[in-house]
């Protein structure tokens, strides 16, 4: 008789590891993303650097090629997975524009290790989803903020990056952090080799203005703000980040531009922009769903985030971030970035016109805002 | 003993797939117990500033969405003449707000953030963004103390040569603090017009002081207000 009972409890332990099993497994399936005609090429990270190839880590690089003499733009979504405007921000570019002058390089999924695990202890879910116009569903990962230690583990008890970043104690964890390693190492540790990618792809494709898309909670006091490095002639970059600020602010965006901190070691806007010759920045908008006082974690907090326990909050005085009423769905954010890259962009082709960038597709914030995702993300099979 | 390792094992499992699971949720309350850093470390560094603006305060504000600049006082025109020098005393990046809203309005004007007080040379107007930033300075490798220098020999130049000063203050609540309320007294003790975006007036100062030395100010709702009030005087 007890043989059967241990059988059974053996039976049960086995079910749920496999059912939890599937539940990882799932999360390394990558969502697929439209064909865009004027894709001109995608290709890998580790075609700058060679240490990620057949990694979890390795990530494609969308390549719009103009034809015409211009500028290089490079976009980074996804560096944190768990950002989820960020990722979305770039599949809709991805899916949408044409590049019209110079060239236009996205990453959609700059951490893809990422985007394989989630922080279960945070009440984070795995996936959202997203209805289109004709019905159908696309279905994007939360992911987390970190490499997923299945990749890379242990964490040291001390690092030291390329930039001089000194990782120990309670910030060791970063250590899987993309946007805490840069300017990369191609000998380091995973992560630190997609920092490498990108700063190789950036020298050898001579990236001019580069974005790297970013959500923060709404305590964080840098959110619709832009952070701003450029080793050539910083009150240049500055002055171009302030336009774009100000076209963002006459189409009733709250914007702001910001000099890159002088001891952010390791982020893309410091280390990239002391060490390359982009234009570095780096935009923030309010993510609903992230801070310790998000409600329920929902499909309807991060699309549609409508989160009111962050409202009460601001209205109490606690937070600063004026937290919409009406909530702040993903569209909007996604809206946002892509309507900053734009001025961003084109505010540069004014400083530099024979580095000139621009694109089309996506029209600007309104109209993005007004089609919804729905109808931004194209159908996929 | 088997048993009681196999039903731990068994219930490790569970908790493991609860925790993974899809309908994983926690409330408000079990959220916050359960944060651990990684919500809410920030993705840019620190903030400097030494404004609290979880601080409330008991602030009635002149401007509004609907009235977006107000005028305290008469602005003399006439005593703005181009060309204009814009420089900032703080290295905010304000200054490079009013790099592009002069260009926009097209004023003949130049900027450079880091002006010594001869490069001043022959501008009747001068256009002063006041806020300090720890990350501007740093980015201009000026400390503290060489800014404050140099911010005092740019006033004494100005003293000394007759030339019209605006105050312009256009960062908002963000640009208090110390070494930013210095570089603001410097400069509007000198200053025929002071232009503010108005929440940084939460403890009613520039209007003070506005009033105790009868000089025009104005408000602005939006730093892109600038650019109304600039036209004004500068078209």
């Amino acid at each position: 008789m007890s043989y059967i009972k241990n059988i059974v409890v053996i039976a049960v332990a086995l079910l749920f590891a496999v059912m939890a099993s599937v539940d990882f497994i799932a999360m390394h399936r990558q969502e697929p993303i439209a064909s865009n005609p004027n894709v001109t090429e995608v290709r890998m990270l580790s075609d700058y650097c060679a240490g990620l190839k057949g990694t979890d880590l390795d990530t494609e690089v969308y390549v719009f090629d103009s034809g015409k003499p211009g500028g290089a733009l490079l976009v980074l979504g996804g560096t944190h997975p768990n950002e989820s405007a960020s990722p979305v921000a770039a599949i809709a570019m991805i899916e949408n524009i044409r590049c019209t002058q110079g060239r236009i390089f996205i990453i959609p999924w700059t951490n893809k290790s990422g985007f394989t695990h989630t922080s279960p202890l945070d009440g984070m879910q795995d996936f959202f989803d997203i209805e289109l116009s004709d019905g159908s569903i696309r279905t994007f990962r939360v992911g987390n903020r970190l490499t997923n230690p299945v990749d890379q583990w242990p964490d040291y008890t001390y690092y030291m990056g390329s930039s001089g970043r000194e990782l120990s104690d309670t910030e060791i964890a970063e250590i899987r952090n993309v946007d805490r390693l840069y300017y990369g190492n191609p000998d380091g540790v995973l992560t630190e080799m997609v920092c490498a990618g990108i700063f190789n792809l950036i020298n050898e494709e001579g990236i001019d203005l580069t974005m790297d898309m970013h959500e923060g909670s709404p305590e964080f006091l840098y959110l619709d703000c832009t952070m701003v490095n450029m080793r050539a002639d910083i009150q240049k970059a500055m002055t171009i980040a302030q336009s774009m600020a100000l076209d963002m602010q006459f189409e009733d965006l709250d914007m702001r531009a910001e000099y890159s901190g002088v001891k952010s070691y390791g982020l893309s806007h410091r280390s990239l922009g002391d060490n390359t010759d982009s234009m570095m920045t780096l935009m923030e908008t309010y993510n609903p769903s992230m801070g310790p006082l998000h409600g329920k974690m929902t499909d309807d907090l991060i699309v549609n985030g409508n989160e009111p326990n962050y409202r009460q909050a601001h209205l109490d005085g606690y937070i600063y971030f004026d937290v919409p009423e009406d909530g702040y769905p993903l569209v909007q954010r996604v809206a946002r970035h892509v309507t900053c890259i734009r001025y961003l962009a084109e505010n540069f082709s004014q400083v530099y016109p024979d580095r000139a960038i621009a694109f089309e597709g996506l029209g600007t914030y309104s109209d993005m805002v007004n089609a919804g995702l729905g109808k931004i993300l194209k159908p996929v099979d | 003993m088997k048993k009681l390792a196999v039903l731990i094992l068994a219930l490790a499992l569970i908790l493991t797939f609860a925790s993974c699971s899809k309908s994983s949720s926690s409330s408000a309350s079990s959220a916050s117990a359960s944060a651990s850093a990684q919500t809410t470390t920030p993705s840019t560094g620190t903030v400097d500033s030494e404004y609290d603006p979880n601080k409330n305060v008991d602030f009635k504000q002149e401007t509004s969405e609907d009235n977006r600049v107000v005028t305290i006082g008469t602005i003399d025109k006439s005593l703005y003449k181009q060309p204009v020098f814009v420089t900032s005393f703080g290295q905010s990046t304000d200054a490079a707000m009013l790099d592009t809203v002069m260009k926009r309005i097209g004023v003949d004007y130049v900027y450079n953030a880091t002006a010594t007080a001869e490069a001043m040379k022959g501008y009747k107007t001068v256009v002063i963004a006041v806020g300090a930033s720890t990350k501007g300075l740093g980015a201009a490798g000026i400390s503290e103390s060489e800014e404050t220098a140099r911010a005092k020999d740019i006033m004494d130049f100005i003293n000394a040569n007759d030339i019209e000063v605006i105050c312009c203050h256009i960062g908002g609540s963000a640009r208090r603090g110390t070494l930013s309320d210095l570089y603001a007294d410097m400069v509007m003790e000198k200053a025929s017009w002071i232009v503010l975006k108005e929440d940084a007036n939460f403890d009613y100062k520039f209007t003070k002081y506005a009033e105790e030395h009868k000089k025009p100010i104005s408000l602005i709702y939006a730093t892109k207000d600038a650019l109304t009030v600039f036209t004004e005087v500068f078209q």
